[in-house]
């Protein structure tokens, strides 16, 4: 079944499913439109039951209550004592219960004549209903998926859809927020790493489509922005979002991830609604690391003038040394500048939405439009966004709908550099800046102008004056057009085909001043004094998903839902870079070809897939359930000869199967005698699926144009054809447990698996003779065990005041099991991440200390010495750092790195409390993680002591004299022995708790011929956070890379934010 | 009916999936050029190819001037110097050492054999076939690059189709030596050798031509390499004839001295030879400012990490300025075109160089002009020292002494001693490439003559003195050719495989291993005994 067939031989590679097909085909048609013997002739047997509803409270029966069998048909209602009598086909029936004011509740009959059904009010969740999942809403999967409601969601003040995932999917989804700022983003892992070089983020389907999301792995102009194309979802018109962790296989090579459904508003019925939704919030300034003040900072400052070598004439030089209150520039040196104020200030949020739901018997429409507009804590940072969408469901002729979608959304950003970036970060610069010096310029009398003024003698920026003259944005637009035709051959048998059409063009431009910043010297090129850039990216998605869906019930105790399709994917993606230095003035500030050092770049990138996949879930008496699904993938990223693909037409396809069960024990006759279970269901399944997140043409050999004396292009070979290279594989089990107990009153899911990833994505390194390094290769293998766990308590029901608490848990352990090409070590931020057999993806590697030498003679007698770029030893000395020689030959090297911590959690997720007290709900979201480890980049830099920034107040505690016991090593310019080289001294316990959002909200009494509904609702989010970390915000992301985890680079941090909104329905 | 058109119908629907496949799957990229799309049928494609040889040639450059000048008596590291070039100045190479890594050869010459096997060389314009002199310039690249490796690591991996997928990047590939590999370039290269020589015309100020390494002055290194010393003289004359290719007159550098007493001041007009435009610059690898790989050796020369040896100054130092046979003294000129030291006369000093003693190396400023950057490979005095080293071997120690001295031109080849020998390397008649009565000659100076002054004219000092027999008059001008290449090209990259070829020659080792093991100024006997051993001058594979 391998490569190079010819096409005799081909059919007889075709997997057996697709062989089968039109036979398949056949057969569903035939089964759609012929009956079953059995089905009518068969008497039907009559069992009666008769119940009593209740309220779980009072015990005073419910009137008016519905009762429906969820198996086969029958239905009923209470009369005012609350009684009832159900005929039902099956003593393992299954009812539903629902009542005005009450949440819907099922209840199995297990062989039970009798029924009594406490009731609990709505504002309690209720386990059950149907679930979105893969074929629509589901009443009972066999896989454990988590699905939310938007009303499950009580984030009002979110304005993106992973905010919801991450509050309300804390244990399902480990997400990490990359900023601070509004709408950047967070990075996701379901079900721990399944990748290590190729993409670990989970596959987004939105109403159907797979989400084209390129541009969020691309490198932005601006220093810590990350575009996110989930902000061009606006939350207000999500219906529900749904993570699918297993049991995905008809998403094959591109759901080894997880799969995250989101599902958007559509028309329910002919009554029109509207929806307005209005939101106003403030966000506080974050509390920075404190550094030193102007009189600690002017010592720190001339101590380490004196550790610069500098003849005495050029430390003269140096104007803050002045101390003449006369001299002209005095005035300039002595300020007490709180650089902080200068660049933070008090965010604020509005948001406005409205949305109308409404038709006729030819057409549902949703529609909506709105505004939500952010200014940053961070001066001049905004951002504005525009959305508009409308969703209509047509009745073209009785047997042909189709379903229309149109979004187009804009997002506008002000933008500023972040993170440590020690030229042109605002932030940054607020705690690195000399707090004596000023923001603005001195006359030569001493007195303050309103100009600002330029970087200092020590080459640090002015970050008032960076703000004022950078012109630094980001326009971002998505638009999105589809259209779903669906015809119905009978009431069994449809067919649908989806077309879609998703374009994600992004817009930024960069002009850094050159008043504020130093400039640098660019080498092989020259001086730059300011720098102008334009990027345009475009990522466009065409789409078809083309399916022919069958459901029918056979008989009583049979039913069987299945689907065949085929989808077909492109995804183009173009960037185009320029940028020139020295443009002459901040004035200009748009890119010239004459400006100095002009460059242009680009990538313009292709790939196209197609899937073939089939499923088919059955079940028995609703009992027993059994699902089967795959998928045969081609992609144009796959080599033609791939070792895991059948090669059918020329190219490689790979299969990806799923299997799953479930036995939902709670229907079952002997349960009578568990009177505490409600519901019980195990679940147990195995999937493959793929990760075809392989960089575009890595297959193939290309030439890429190389630029040569002045303007030439030459081209040159840059990659080699590798027809084996593959999706990575990713081999999952899983089993599960549902359980609702004691009346409903503790109900939980628990879920536990295993999987091994394996054809790691991986560079191989190449033979000298290629001429090139290495090739993208398939090889080595991890794995992933943990556990999932949600439970949902309700804590108290009386009359007037319900409390419910619920929590998930997630954990993965991750292990690398084999690789290819050995150790890998991946530096970044200053720091290396390794890549090792027996250990989780993601470990810092580095150095371990122990302490600092308080003396001389405890120096010598250590006798640790650096090895100089030129061969020759330098020695750590009194107020070095004592490096742990791990090799024990007292030269510190490389080779005394060590595994110094470990990003990933032991454990992570979210609880919530909510309380209702007649029409006020509170609610509280508490969000953790424990026991991962934080790279704090950012003190790393702060406590560096090597240069003239500014530095934390730790630095305080600095060794400065023979016999002082500290932490701190001493401060010397330029760090000869590497005092602040990536070691244990800047690894962190990154565990946390922090309340993410309280909120409250009060339905007012109002009813009226034009309002239907009104809540007013307050919210804060941030208000604590526990922990021992040293930094800002414990949770950091660098990128969505599961290589790039746990490291805090500096970018703005969450704070306190406050909200106060109000929704009104007409 | 109605039925059959919906088995019909849902049939398609399923079965155009697996239809036209190879359409959808199927992904161009516009900044991509695919293997398949690159066939080079015109000479617009062969461009691109050639100046992608050109850019990653440039990544050789370094390398060339370091291996071959580092590890020679006349250049030496310094203090700075990082440890990777301490390396290589102690013959003692750790993995990591970046300047011993072979992949960027074999990078172009996986590129070069790329332009050969895809090239349509019947292409042609108007009867001209350009394309013809594309495949000679990636072939004589290619060769160039080769003996590079070849001289650097003492055998080579011989391929000559291009390596584009893994299979062929993952096979074993013969290795060879030099005698091997040699061979195989001189019969590669032989037929091309009066192909014209590519013009892509300039960049910007560069002349394109001038990375076309020469096919003829390749094949004469590969003969002499070989010991076929008639092949290499006849080849490296062709060059000079084709080319009309002299030592110029013009290039002369002189003192005026006052009443033939006094040296006053000097004209450094032999300085000039460096620069990237100059007429006698045979073949240079050339960077720009602006794109591509820049070269560090001036960088490095400039923050002292290398510096001149001792050795190479007392070289310029010790020869004699002959103005007459009366006025004589002061050392040889081509010394301040070759390093700089403060507190010489007319000293000017660059701006940011703290003032010392130390002297360093200013060839490579020389070779960087503001407008153009590059290193010289090849040039009109390493040819005639080439072509003195191959008919000194062919027994005319006179003629090849002509050229350090007098110059090849028909005046000074006439005399009897010389005559008398190019007759009996010719049989009888005088053997074309030794005939230099063509009026393109000419203008011929000694090439000692452009830093010794007018040592032309000297009967005392600079002769072969009378030796008792002719191979001892060979080894005699031998030496004093490889005298001349260090004070004409040192620090051009040339100097330690100069000295391998002789000891090799010679079967001496301890012709390179005293020369070399001189400059250090501790382990003088350990590095003799070091370099006894020809494995040793060899980097790790």
């Amino acid at each position: 079944m391998k490569n190079n067939l010819n096409s005799t031989q081909m059919k007889l590679t075709l997997p057996i499913w697709l062989r089968m097909l039109p036979i398949l085909m056949l057969a569903l048609f035939a089964m759609s439109t012929t009956t079953f013997a059995g089905e009518k002739g068969k008497a039907l047997q009559k069992f009666s039951i008769s119940g009593l509803v209740r309220d779980a409270n009072t015990g005073k029966p419910i009137s008016a209550a519905q009762i429906q069998a969820l198996n086969n048909v029958a239905s009923s209602t209470t009369d005012e004592k609350g009684q009832f009598i159900i005929n039902v086909s099956s003593q393992e029936e299954v009812l539903s219960i629902s009542a005005f004011d009450y949440a819907v509740r099922e209840v199995a009959v297990r062989g039970q004549k009798n029924l009594v059904i406490d009731m609990y009010p709505e504002t309690f969740t209720s386990f059950y209903g149907s679930l979105e999942g893969l074929n629509g809403k589901e009443r009972t999967t066999t896989t454990a998926s988590s699905s939310k409601g938007i009303n499950e969601f009580r984030l009002p003040q979110a304005i993106s859809p992973d905010e919801f995932i991450h509050s309300e999917l804390g244990g399902d989804v480990r997400s990490i927020y990359k900023s601070g700022n509004a709408g950047f983003g967070t990075t996701m892992f379901i079900r721990g790493l399944n990748s290590l070089n190729a993409n670990a983020q989970p596959l987004y389907v939105v109403d159907g489509v797979v989400w084209n999301k390129t541009s969020e792995d691309a490198i932005s102009l601006q220093g810590g922005y990350f575009m996110n194309p989930l902000t061009s979802i606006e939350v207000g018109d999500i219906e529900s979002i749904t993570v699918l962790k297993d049991g995905v296989s008809i998403y094959g090579s591109k759901a080894s991830n997880g799969v995250i459904l989101i599902k958007t508003n559509r028309g329910k019925s002919a009554v029109t609604k509207i929806d307005l939704n209005i939101m106003t919030g403030i966000t506080q300034r974050p509390n920075a690391i404190p550094v030193m003040n102007a009189d600690e900072y002017r010592t720190y400052a001339s101590e380490m003038i004196g550790t610069r070598g500098l003849s005495k004439k050029e430390i003269a030089a140096f104007g803050f040394l002045n101390t003449d209150p006369s001299s002209s520039n005095y005035n300039v040196y002595h300020n007490q500048t709180n650089w902080s104020d200068q660049v933070y200030q008090l965010g604020n949020t509005q948001s406005y939405a409205i949305n109308v739901n409404g038709g006729d018997e030819r057409a549902l429409y949703y529609f909506s439009l709105g505004y939500t507009g952010n200014n940053g804590i961070v001066k001049s940072t905004n951002m504005s966004r525009i959305h508009t969408r409308i969703n209509a469901d047509i009745k073209l002729t009785y047997n042909l709908t189709t379903k229309l979608n149109v979004a187009y959304t804009t997002i506008d950003r002000n933008l500023l550099d972040d993170g440590v970036n020690s030229r042109t970060s605002p932030t940054y610069l607020s705690m690195i800046k000399p707090p004596f010096l000023s923001p603005n310029t001195f006359t030569s009398s001493g007195t303050k102008t309103k100009d600002y003024d330029d970087a200092d003698e020590f080459g640090i920026g002015n970050p008032s004056a960076i703000i004022q003259k950078s012109r630094n944005y980001s326009r971002q637009y998505r638009f999105n057009i589809g259209l779903t035709p669906k015809f119905e051959f009978n009431k069994y048998l449809n067919i649908t085909t989806q077309f879609d059409y998703n374009l994600d063009k992004n817009k930024e431009s960069y002009f850094q001043p050159m008043l504020g910043t130093k400039e640098i010297y660019l080498d092989g090129y020259g001086y730059s004094y300011n720098k102008a850039a334009n990027q345009i990216i475009r990522n466009i998605g065409i789409f078809n998903d083309t399916r022919l869906n069958f459901s029918k019930k056979i008989g009583l105790d049979h039913s069987l839902k299945a689907f065949l399709g085929w989808r077909y994917q492109s995804d183009y993606f173009e960037s185009d870079l320029i940028s020139a230095h020295n443009t002459g003035s901040d004035n200009n500030t748009a890119v010239l070809s004459s400006y100095s050092f002009p460059q242009t770049s680009g990538t313009n990138n292709l790939n196209r897939s197609i899937s073939n996949y089939a499923s088919a879930n059955y079940n028995f008496k609703n009992k027993y359930f059994l699902d089967v699904a795959a998928s045969l993938d081609g992609s144009s990223r796959f080599g033609l000869e791939t070792k895991g693909g059948y090669s059918i037409f020329g190219h490689s396809w790979g299969l990806f199967p799923s299997i799953n069960g479930a036995w939902l024990v709670s229907s079952e006759k002997f349960m009578k005698h568990f009177s505490g279970i409600d519901l019980l269901r195990f679940r147990g399944g195995y999937g493959i699926t793929g990760n075809d997140g392989i960089e575009d043409y890595a297959t193939k050999a290309y030439y890429q144009t190389v630029r040569y004396i002045d303007y030439a292009n030459g081209l040159v070979l840059s990659n080699i054809q590798n027809e084996s290279l593959q999706w990575e594989t990713t081999k999952r089990w899983n089993v599960g447990i549902d359980l609702g107990l004691f009346n409903n009153t503790l109900t939980l899911s628990a879920d536990v698996y295993a999987s091994r990833t394996s054809d790691l994505l991986t560079l191989k390194a190449l033979n000298v003779t290629s001429g090139l390094d290495a090739y993208w290769n398939n090889g080595g293998e991890m794995s992933n065990k943990g556990y999932e766990l949600s439970a949902n308590l309700k804590v108290l029901n009386m009359k007037k005041f319900q409390w419910e608490m619920s929590m998930n848990v997630g954990h993965y352990k991750n292990n690398i099991e084999s690789l290819p090409e050995g150790d890998q070590v991946l530096n970044l931020y200053g720091g290396s991440v390794l890549t090792r057999v027996g250990n989780p993806a993601g470990v810092f590697y580095g150095y371990k200390t122990k302490g600092v030498f308080a003396t001389d003679a405890e120096a010598s007698a250590a006798n640790l010495h650096i090895v100089n770029a030129n061969g020759s030893y330098t020695y750590f000395g009194a107020g070095d750092i004592i490096f742990d020689d791990k090799t024990s030959d007292h030269t510190i090297d490389l080779n005394d790195r060590q595994i110094i911590g470990n990003p990933n959690p032991d454990f992570y997720g979210s609880f919530s409390s909510k309380m209702s007290f007649q029409k006020i709900t509170l609610n509280a979201l508490f969000s953790y993680s424990y026991g991962n480890d934080v790279y704090n980049y950012l003190r790393s830099q702060l406590e560096s002591g090597a240069d003239m920034s500014n530095q934390s107040t730790a630095m305080l505690s600095r060794w400065r004299k023979d016999g002082q016991l500290t932490s701190q090593p001493k401060a010397t310019y330029g760090d000869p022995l590497g005092n602040s080289r990536f070691s244990d001294r800047w690894i962190e316990d990154g565990s946390y708790l922090r309340l993410k959002t309280v909120s409250v909200s009060y339905r007012v009494p109002i009813n009226n011929a034009f309002i239907n509904g009104m809540d007013i609702w307050v919210a804060a989010n941030n208000l604590f956070t526990l922990t021992n970390y040293l930094g800002v915000d414990p949770e950091c992301s660098t990128g969505n890379s599961v290589l790039t985890q746990g490291i805090d680079a500096g970018l703005v941090p969450q704070t306190q934010s406050f909200f106060v909104g109000v929704k009104i329905n007409l | 009916m109605k039925k059959l058109n919906y088995i019909v119908l849902s049939l398609l629907a399923s079965t155009f999936a697996l239809t036209s496949c190879d359409a959808l799957l199927n992904a161009d990229s516009e900044r991509y050029t695919f293997e398949q799309d690159f066939q080079m049928k015109s000479a617009h494609d062969t461009i691109y190819s050639m100046v992608g040889v050109f850019s990653q040639l440039q990544k050789l450059g370094d390398r060339y001037i370091l291996l071959g000048e580092l590890r020679s008596e006349l250049m030496e590291t310094k203090d700075n110097a990082s440890k990777y070039l301490k390396e290589i100045n102690d013959f003692n190479y750790s993995k990591e050492n970046p300047y011993i890594n072979q992949k960027d050869y074999y990078a172009v010459i996986n590129s070069c054999n790329y332009i050969t096997h895809y090239v349509d060389t019947s292409y042609s314009i108007l009867s001209d076939k350009a394309m013809m002199r594309s495949y000679a310039a990636a072939k004589a690249i290619r060769a160039w690059t080769y003996l590079q490796l070849a001289l650097n690591f003492n055998s080579v991996y011989y391929y000559t189709n291009p390596i584009t997928t893994v299979a062929e990047a993952t096979k074993t590939y013969p290795s060879i030596g030099l005698g091997a590999l040699a061979d195989s370039l001189i019969a590669d290269l032989y037929p091309l050798r009066n192909i014209n020589t590519m013009d892509l015309g300039t960049f910007g100020a560069f002349k394109v031509k001038q990375t076309v390494l020469p096919i003829k002055f390749i094949l004469g290194d590969l003969y002499l390499w070989k010991g076929d010393y008639a092949n290499a003289a006849k080849s490296y004359y062709d060059l000079m004839y084709t080319n009309s290719l002299t030592i110029s007159k013009d290039y002369i550098s002189s003192w005026t001295v006052d009443s033939k007493k006094v040296f006053q001041n000097y004209t450094p007009l032999w300085n000039a030879v460096l620069e990237p435009n100059n007429p006698e610059n045979i073949a240079t690898i050339a960077s720009s400012a602006t794109y591509g790989q820049q070269f560090t050796v001036d960088s490095l020369s400039y923050h002292y990490d290398i510096a001149p040896s001792t050795i190479a100054i007392n070289k310029w130092a010790q020869t004699i300025y002959y103005v007459d046979s009366i006025t004589t003294g002061e050392g040889d000129l081509r010394a301040h075109g070759s390093y700089y030291q403060v507190n010489e006369k007319n000293s000017t000093l660059p701006n940011s160089y703290d003032p010392s003693e130390n002297p360093y190396i200013t060839k490579y400023q020389t070779m960087n002009t503001n407008t153009e950057k590059c290193l010289v490979i090849y040039r009109n005095s390493l040819l005639y020292l080439r072509y003195a080293e191959a008919v000194n071997r062919l027994g005319c120690p006179q003629l090849a002494f002509t050229v350090l001295k007098k110059g090849l031109t028909d005046l000074s080849t006439r005399p009897a001693a010389i005559h008398n020998e190019v007759l009996a390397a010719g049989n009888g008649s005088t053997p074309t490439y030794m005939n230099f009565a063509d009026n393109r000659f000419a203008n011929n100076a000694g090439i000692r003559q452009r830093g010794l002054g007018n040592i032309n004219l000297d009967t005392r000092v600079y002769i072969i003195p009378t030796c008792s027999n002719k191979v001892d008059s060979i080894t005699y001008v031998e030496d004093a050719i490889v005298e001349e290449l260090a004070l004409e090209t040192a620090f051009e990259g040339n100097r330690f495989h100069d000295l391998m070829r002789i000891a090799m020659r010679r079967g001496k080792p301890e012709y390179l291993a005293e020369k070399v093991s001189a400059k250090y100024s501790l382990n003088k006997a350990d590095m003799k005994s070091k370099l006894m051993d020809p494995l040793n001058w060899y980097l790790p594979r």
